[in-house]
């Protein structure tokens, strides 16, 4: 038994170790980071002081990226839920080869670079993108819309880049259906779209909720889409984080957000994780 | 000299004690089974043997070394899992040479050592198959042929035919026995199976909550249980409950309510409450003398025939009797005798 | 899941949606064939002499390599690491293996810019800031979870007889583990890691705040290259990077027959 404990420690030790280096303590070595002041020209200040957090919940401009950045999480969430399902729905009565094929086609973006993607959807609405150009062309619109820099790009972004994810977590949960519930309600008479909304959706509840908590927290941390389509005037908290970081230098400021950030991320995902072992007790 | 000796054998995990200080010896050659409800410890005592487990006390000596501490790739054993345990990634070949290969054998050596394994479970004509493309007691051929081929000082069987169906395990049973006496290998089998215990060992040790409760030729251990619990275990048996009323001499008469007296052996105080365990076989129905009563329901099996007969006392019994006897043409409502042969009655007190 | 017909509005839904998903792929390769100085679809044209500038820019070369030394070290350590921690869990040798399990899995749920911005001030504060082995070693630990994963997996599922069968038969731990472990869990194994490789080809968020002076990634050298205007020669990387990793998941798929590498 103590041969086996000491074997085991052993053979975890690098892993644990790598990650407790490169991982854990760097995470935690921003918390006395973010309670030091900054001076512009001088650098961080050596007295402790809580007027980083102070600012998150005084100053109007980090309202407003607070508000855009959690608003952004909640609308791609959402688009995602309402694309996501009738995708996966379809995918998830797929057999053989379709179904294989679908699949592929849906992870394939997955494992597709965040860069390369954000990319694509700046070729397209830019505005002397695909869509403006074709639009003008055909003269539905004088002047170019504005699609990127803003609210529409971003969520538009994002959405492409976590809908797989989405779709996969609804795929799985529909599969998991017991086999008879719906032939079931179809057999006591309710019709295809009573049977959806009274057996099939709140079946799937579990998988919805499942993928719109791991969208939500991918979607507020995410950094490479809303810079290259917000620009560097249309902020969320990952790329003002990463301003101060790399742009001004205020890494008091940055590291408080950082944190705020983390704990925003956690709390859901703790939070998502009571509420889903309630809801397996429960039934 | 004993070529496998469990001296005071323990497995202990936390405060439970899954085995409880063994004792065995098994002779060269011989065919031993450990015997016993799940949960009795003999698969331990197996991977204990094997040196998978390591013992919390005792010792493992084979061919009269002490193995207690050796890793299980010095043993030298070969072991037949429940699974069969084929390497799926390996050919039929490649599996069976798998043991000649750490032993350092190469070349024509290993061609001839393998083919003559793979002649011995006469499967020489599916070297080259892969494991999955094989039915399952072909796989378990393949798993003896693999086991017995570096010539193991001692053969484990861990319940190889617990995953065949019933007519591949009284094949493979005697495929077993076959190559066991052939190879004159002594053998350790593992099993819950008393049918496959009783016909395959020259002895049979009955195990119960880590503990051996028998150690014995299978008649033996069959006619002459040495406690309540191998009565119960081996063979199947009407339990009947009652109060001792007479004793003496390794006899027993036990009262059972309703005033019949069953006469039996057993070891019993004087008026404790006991009950007798009686194998189907040894309550003979007949339409002449003995114990009244009435014939309630008849099972026709085949070679045997069941009947249960309700005493006038209002206790039942289960009969069993081979087609050809007496008690064949027996038919439920008729009034009949009933004979209990005392030797095959075991009074034992309850629950043990 | 009943099978059955799948009404015709629901599947015309579903492709569309599909094509949401590909639109953007398609169109970055097409425009990377555009005989024109800006992005054009349909493409006006067809030349390739977008991939021939792309392929002559030493920039673009310069951190292909680098991508590609960190991604196959990362990897290659992640594993090494990864491996024996994976064995020593499935062998239930440490108490509270399912914990454990979950806290190897934790560099999943933090916010990658976080994790970024704390490592550059820790490197920044033990003086390996550019270090190179410093990033593979944080690669390695950002890719973990995906090998822990697939591997843990692949381990549930496979018959501790085997290893009991092949020590029995005469090799230790270790060579039971190369012998008979490895070759069982390979199409698992195989698949997480090309995922981890994949991970750490992509990875930007993280990355771009520890590279060494003067030295980029390719999605870096990419993002660099888009904020300082979009031209044709990006897209002909993109598509590069699209057929590689199409290869990796017909790969991956083809070795591992799982279609959810995820």
């Amino acid at each position: 038994m103590t041969r086996e404990r000491t074997a085991g420690l052993l053979l975890i030790t690098p892993l644990g170790l790598v990650l407790l280096l490169a991982f854990v303590a760097p995470v935690l070595l921003m918390l006395p980071t973010s309670l030091h002041g900054y001076v512009p020209g001088r650098g961080i200040t050596p007295g402790w002081t809580l007027e980083n957090y102070t600012a998150l919940f005084t100053d109007s401009y980090y309202h407003e990226v607070l508000a855009r950045t959690l608003g952004l999480g909640l609308g791609v969430t959402v688009l995602c839920l309402l694309l996501g399902y009738p995708l996966a729905f379809v995918l998830a009565r797929l057999r053989g080869a379709a179904a294989a094929w679908v699949t592929i086609l849906v992870v394939f973006p997955l494992l597709l670079n965040v860069v390369v993607r954000s990319f694509g959807w700046i070729s397209l609405l830019a505005n002397r993108g695909l869509i403006n150009n074709a639009l003008v062309q055909f003269g539905l619109i004088e002047t170019p819309l504005r699609m990127m820099f803003n609210l529409t790009g971003v969520m538009v972004g994002l959405t492409h880049i976590f809908l797989p994810f989405m779709v996969l977590m609804l795929v799985a949960a529909l599969r998991a259906l017991p086999r008879d519930a719906e032939a079931a309600a179809a057999a006591l008479g309710a019709g295809p779209v009573k049977t959806f909304f009274l057996v099939t959706l709140p079946l799937t509840a579990p998988g919805m909720f499942a993928g719109s908590v791991l969208v939500f927290v991918l979607s507020i941390s995410a950094l490479v889409t809303p810079r290259l389509l917000g620009g560097p005037t249309y902020r969320v908290m990952s790329t003002v984080i990463y301003d101060q970081f790399l742009g001004t230098l205020e890494w008091p400021a940055g590291a408080a957000l950082a944190f705020v950030l983390t704990v925003i991320a956690l709390l859901i995902v703790a939070v998502a994780g009571l509420v889903t072992r309630r809801w397996t007790l429960a039934r | 000299m004993a070529d496998l000796a469990l001296h005071r054998l323990s497995k202990r995990y936390g405060e439970n004690d899954v085995v409880a200080g063994i004792d065995l010896e098994v002779g060269a050659g011989e065919f031993v089974s450990l015997l016993g409800p799940s949960g009795c410890g003999k698969t331990t005592v197996l991977r204990m043997i094997a040196g998978l487990i390591a013992p919390s006390g005792g010792s493992v000596l084979i061919g009269g070394a002490d193995m207690t501490l050796l890793p299980p790739h010095k043993r030298q054993l070969g072991l037949v899992f429940q699974s069969y345990a084929l390497f799926p990634h390996l050919s039929v070949r490649d599996n069976v040479a798998f043991g000649l290969r750490r032993q350092g054998v190469r070349g024509a050596e290993l061609s001839r050592r393998v083919a003559e394994a793979l002649a011995l479970v006469r499967l020489p004509h599916l070297a080259e198959r892969m494991p999955r493309q094989l039915s399952g007691g072909q796989q378990q051929r393949v798993a003896l042929a693999r086991a017995v081929a570096p010539r193991p000082r001692l053969l484990l069987l861990d319940e190889p035919l617990s995953n065949l169906d019933a007519q591949l395990r009284d094949e493979m049973q005697i495929e077993i026995k076959r190559l066991q006496r052939e190879l004159g290998i002594t053998s350790i089998f593992v099993t819950h199976d008393q049918g496959e215990a009783l016909s395959l060992s020259d002895r049979v040790c009955v195990m119960n909550q880590g503990r051996v409760q028998q150690v014995g030729p299978p008649e033996d251990v069959y006619h002459n249980p040495a406690n309540g619990f191998v009565a119960g275990f081996i063979g199947r048996s009407n339990r009947l409950r009652g109060r001792v009323a007479m004793k003496g001499g390794g006899a027993i008469v036990l009262q059972l309510p309703g005033g019949t007296e069953l006469r039996g052996l057993g070891d019993v105080p004087l008026g404790a409450e006991a009950e007798a365990i009686i194998r189907h076989e040894a309550v003979r129905v007949t339409e002449g003398e003995g114990v009244p009563g009435v014939v309630v329901m008849r099972a026709f099996a085949g070679a045997r025939v069941q009947l249960l007969v309700r005493l006038d006392t209002g206790t039942e019994l289960l009969s069993e009797a081979p087609t050809i006897d007496d008690a064949y043409p027996l038919q439920p409502g008729m009034r009949v005798g009933v004979d209990i042969d005392p030797r095959a009655v075991f009074i034992a007190e309850p629950g043990r | 899941m009943n099978e059955g017909r799948i009404p015709t509005v629901l599947l015309l839904a579903g492709a569309v949606i599909l094509l949401f998903l590909l639109v953007p792929v398609v169109v970055v390769v097409l425009a990377a064939f555009s005989n024109t100085e800006y992005l054009a679809v349909p493409p006006q044209g067809f030349t390739l002499r977008w991939f021939a500038q792309v392929l002559q820019d030493e920039t673009y070369l310069a951190s292909i390599r680098f991508s590609l030394v960190l991604a196959v070290t990362a990897t290659a350590l992640a594993a090494v690491i990864a491996l024996p921690a994976c064995y020593a869990l499935h062998q239930r040798w440490l108490p509270g293996a399912e914990t454990i399990a979950g806290l190897l899995m934790s560099p999943l749920i933090f916010p990658a810019v976080v994790v970024g911005v704390a490592l550059l001030q820790y490197a920044a504060m033990v003086g390996l800031r550019g270090s190179f082995p410093f990033l593979v070693l944080v690669h390695a630990a950002i890719v973990s979870p995906y090998i822990v994963r697939t591997v843990l997996g692949s381990l549930a599922g496979f018959d501790p007889a085997l290893e009991d069968a092949a020590r029995v038969l005469g090799t230790t731990r270790a060579g039971a583990f190369a012998l008979v472990v490895l070759p069982s869990i390979r199409p698992g194994l195989i698949a997480g890691l090309v995922f981890a490789f994949i991970t750490s080809f992509d990875e930007f968020t993280v990355t771009v705040f520890l590279l060494p002076p003067g030295q980029a990634t390719l999605p870096v050298t990419m993002f660099t290259a888009i904020e300082q205007g979009v031209d044709p020669s990006v897209a002909a990387v993109s598509t590069l990077m699209i057929v590689v990793t199409g290869l990796l998941l017909l790969l991956s798929e083809r070795l591992s027959g799982a279609s959810r590498p995820i």
